[in-house]
Parts: C-alpha cells; structure tokens; sequence
C-alpha cells in the first residue's frame, strides 16, 4: 500500500510533492520530487533553520509557512502534526493591475 | 561607507507594512537594522539564505524566501556578500 500523502498528492498543477518526518525521512513523494532524498534533505535544513527566525516579536505567533521562490518554480513548505509537506509549483506571479 | 546602507535601510523602513529591516554578511554578522528587526536572529537568516541558494541552480538568481505566520510576513534574499531581510506586518 502506498504511504499517506494526506491529500497533497492532489494539488492542481503541481510539478511534484514530498511528505517528510521531523528528521528529513521520505514519507511520501511524487513527481518531479519522487524518491528525491538530496531534495528532502536540503528542505530538512531550511524548516530547521527557519523556526529559528521570529517572525513578529510575539512568541505565540508561530511560523505556518515558507515559501523558497526560484526563478519560475516555488517550493512551499509547511509543517502539521511533526511532518514537514513540501509542494513544488510553477510560479506564476500575477502583474499588478494599475489604478 | 555605512551612510549609504543606513540610507538605504532607511529608505526601505518608510515603505508600508514594513516594521523592520536587517542586512547580515554571509558570515551572520549583523551589518545594520532598522526598526523592530531581531538582532538575534541574524545567524539563522544568513544560513537560512545559504542554505535555501543549494536548491536554486548555481549559476541563476538567488531565491527568495518567504516566512510567513498569522500576523507577520519575513522576506529574505541573499545577493553576492550580503543577505536582507525584510520584516511585514499582515
């Protein structure tokens, strides 16, 4: 049977996906990102660093997500219940519309 | 030589949402700061920029990277010495 990828295997026009554990262990991966454990790990380092940076001066106000943006493809990350997901889209940055 | 980068940051201050800006060298040493910017996190900020650079290709633009929580948004982009980061409130 193949492992949980809690619904992230079925984000529209996703290049690829990866659900990991807290220490950087493929759980679950999908396109692009299929089985890509240097990938897995690079995210590990960044997911632990970025707790490190408060975001507001207000301890309570936790990070929900990062995103690394590339120059046409965005990694969004998020963390929920001690695992890390990992989405890999393109990025399509929307003009801004003149007033 | 500061005066332009206390310039700068100060241009960068007085855009809107903006409650902090913080440059650091690629070795975490803070270089200047402006507004409620955490100095203690200029470490992580510079290897967070290291370490988010291994996932671009080496010969294309730096990524950017965007920390978000409920009420506050962090930018943060690495160019060739130096990494910035922006602080926001949402």
């Amino acid at each position: 049977m193949a492992a949980p990828a809690h619904g992230i295997d079925r984000i529209p026009d996703s290049l690829g996906y990866l659900v990991l554990t807290e220490d950087g262990a493929v759980i679950s991966s999908g396109g692009q990102l299929e089985n890509d454990e240097v990938t897995a790990n690079k995210i590990t380092k960044i997911v632990h660093t970025a707790y490190k940076i408060p975001v507001t001066g207000d301890s309570r106000d936790t990070l929900r997500r990062i995103s690394v943006i590339l120059d046409d493809v965005v990694f969004m990350i998020t963390v929920s219940q001690k695992k890390i997901f990992v989405s890999k889209r393109h990025y399509l940055p929307q003009e801004p519309v003149p007033a | 030589m500061e005066r332009t980068l206390e310039m700068q940051l100060e241009e960068s201050i007085h855009n809107p949402g903006i409650t902090g800006v913080l440059c650091v060298d690629n070795n975490g040493l803070c270089l200047g700061a402006k507004g409620s910017a955490p100095l203690k996190a200029c470490g992580s900020i510079s290897a967070l920029a290291g370490q988010a650079a291994k996932l671009a290709n080496p010969n294309g633009p730096t990524p950017v990277i965007c920390l978000e929580s409920e009420h506050g948004i962090v930018l943060i982009k690495k160019t060739d010495k130096l990494t910035t980061a922006l602080f926001k409130s949402s």
